[in-house]
């Protein structure tokens, strides 16, 4: 009644013949804090891609906003993507450009062409990015290069770039999985605060399943593509991770950093 | 079972077969020239006696006309460099599948960039020179040409290895295909293409004074006419003058270089 999203019946194969996805379904209320867990090519990846259809699905439908996703032009889809802010694992930001520039993208897709191109933001825009630069304890770096930056604050960059799309969803593909201990909980704890006090819907990606428990409302666990478990944080077992995990004791001991490795092994080759 | 062992047998014998090839394609450019690679040796004594009577001492001429055509072979450089930048950044977002509007169109680009890029410039310059004659038009009009090539090429493969987080990061603000390309892709691939660029004047500031020789115009073209006059004296000294200037750029371009991409 109260949902924000609904996928169903989602499926993606992908041209190579992997099946990423196989007929996921899960609804999701306002204000839900949602981490998805699972290991390195559960398909997290792509279940957070197919619900903004940054990834195509094969089979099934997202819901969003009362609207699907799947079947919406590709102006229309434009115009849903600013309700959905996103944040990556590697920041993705505009390493030559300065902070504010950076934070000041997330209202490119609510401005005309012309003026966004020319990068003539409003003041209004301007005073809310600097007031959320404030916030978070990034003034001093206003005006410096955003590859400048630790890993952490590069983090807290993406987070206000998506925050200034004024989004009811945030997509968070592991936002903490390449950060140091210190800086992962500063970056939680940042999320969690930000998104919680707009009412903001939000749905993480994680690899550790202790931040999981520690900030979600709700924990689904992906395996192979399968949604294995989908309840509050109370009820996920030490026999449910080890499900979930694929009964691979090396995802729960090494946890993130191990799976780091894989994956840039995965990029490189 | 067959396959694998007859892929480690052509492994164990690929170094072998590859200097085989060497060897023979060597030989046979050889016999085929009517080389003889001993002659560098048996010749040695009139080469050095020849550089040694005839270049030195090198004399440097100062005349107003000299320094002029100094100029226009670095005017000459320059312009090719900064024409192919502009045509070239606009051409290769129509040649990067990532950016194209056309699969078709970014092939057929890719294409001709290929044939501008690998015919060497001074090929161009002979083509140019015997169907419009010699002048700075032509030296101008060549080094453009393999520059617009080179430099397609090399801005369309900066943009096909843009990161492509940036332009996932772009598509999910919800930013059209402007946007995207102004906001974040330009910003990303500007350090790389003006990288490509400063290469490209070091290329041509070299190819400008051989351009020069055959009909391009500038120093190649004075040193060009010492040689005929068999002024071996001062041809020397304007060789020594290019390769300065040579040295010169390199040393600032690669400095800039450096100073952009960290
Ligand atoms: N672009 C792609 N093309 C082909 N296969 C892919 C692609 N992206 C991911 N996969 C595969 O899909 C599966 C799920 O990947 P992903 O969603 O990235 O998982 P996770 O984020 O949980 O690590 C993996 O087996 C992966 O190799
Ligand atoms: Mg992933």
């Amino acid at each position: 009644m109260n949902k924000i999203l609904s996928v169903k019946n989602l499926t993606k194969r992908y041209r190579n013949g992997i099946t990423a996805l196989s007929n996921v379904s899960m609804e999701i209320e306002h204000g839900e804090f949602v981490a998805i867990i699972g290991s390195s090519g559960s398909g997290k990846s792509t279940l957070l891609r197919c619900i903004n259809r940054l990834i195509q699905p094969t089979e099934g439908s997202v819901e969003f906003d009362g609207s699907d996703i799947c079947k919406l032009s590709s102006a229309e889809l434009k115009k849903i993507r600013r309700k959905i802010g996103m944040i990556f694992q590697h920041h993705n930001l505009v390493n030559s450009l300065t902070v504010i520039q950076n934070v000041l993208h997330g209202r490119l897709g609510y401005m005309r062409t012309i003026p966004a191109v020319l990068g003539l933001y409003s003041d209004s825009d301007r005073r809310k990015a600097l007031d959320l630069l404030e916030q978070t304890g990034l003034n001093s770096f206003v005006t410096q290069r955003a590859g400048e930056l630790s890993g952490g604050q590069q983090q807290r960059v993406g987070i206000l770039r998506a925050l200034m799309q004024n989004p009811m969803l945030m997509l968070c593909d592991e936002p903490i999985a390449s950060l140091d201990p210190h800086s992962a909980k500063l970056v939680m704890g940042l999320i969690k605060q930000l998104t919680v006090e707009r009412g903001i819907t939000c749905i993480v990606n994680l690899h550790q399943v202790e931040a999981a428990v520690r900030y979600a409302t709700r924990i689904i666990g992906l395996d192979h593509g399968n949604i294995v478990f989908d309840d509050t944080p109370d009820k996920l077992t030490d026999d449910i991770i080890r499900k979930i995990y694929g009964g691979n004791p090396h995802d729960l001991i090494i946890g993130g950093k191990m799976h780091e490795g894989t994956e840039a092994q995965e990029l490189v080759s | 079972m067959k396959e694998p062992k007859l892929k480690s047998l052509c492994r164990k014998f690929k170094k072998r077969i590859v200097l085989l090839a060497v060897i023979v394609i060597v030989g046979g450019a050889t016999w085929f020239a009517r080389f003889n690679p001993l002659a560098i040796f048996f010749e040695m004594d009139t080469f050095i006696s020849f550089f040694i009577k005839d270049f030195f001492p090198p004399q440097f001429v100062f005349q107003a006309e000299n320094i002029r055509a100094l100029f226009v072979t670095v005017a000459m450089a320059f312009a090719a460099s900064m024409t192919a930048f502009l045509i070239a950044g606009f051409l290769s977002f129509l040649g990067s599948d990532t950016t194209s509007p056309s699969l078709i169109l970014a092939r057929g680009i890719r294409a001709v960039a290929s044939v501008f890029r690998n015919v060497p410039t001074l090929v161009w310059a002979f083509i140019l020179f015997m169907s419009f004659g010699i002048g700075e038009t032509i030296g101008f009009l060549a080094l453009l040409i393999s520059s617009l090539g080179f430099l397609t090429r090399a801005f369309i493969e900066t943009l096909d290895a843009a990161a492509p987080e940036i332009r996932e990061a772009a598509v999910a603000t919800g930013a059209t295909y402007w946007k995207r390309v102004f906001c974040f892709i330009l910003p990303d691939i500007i350090p790389g293409y003006i990288s490509w660029l400063l290469y490209n004047v070091e290329l041509n500031i070299r190819s400008s004074s051989i351009v020069g020789m055959v009909g391009g115009g500038g120093i190649g073209l004075v040193l060009f006419s010492y040689i005929k006059m068999y002024r071996y004296g001062k041809a020397a000294g304007i060789i020594i003058q290019i390769a300065l200037l040579v040295i010169a750029f390199e040393c600032v371009t690669k400095n800039i270089r450096k100073r952009i991409l960290s």
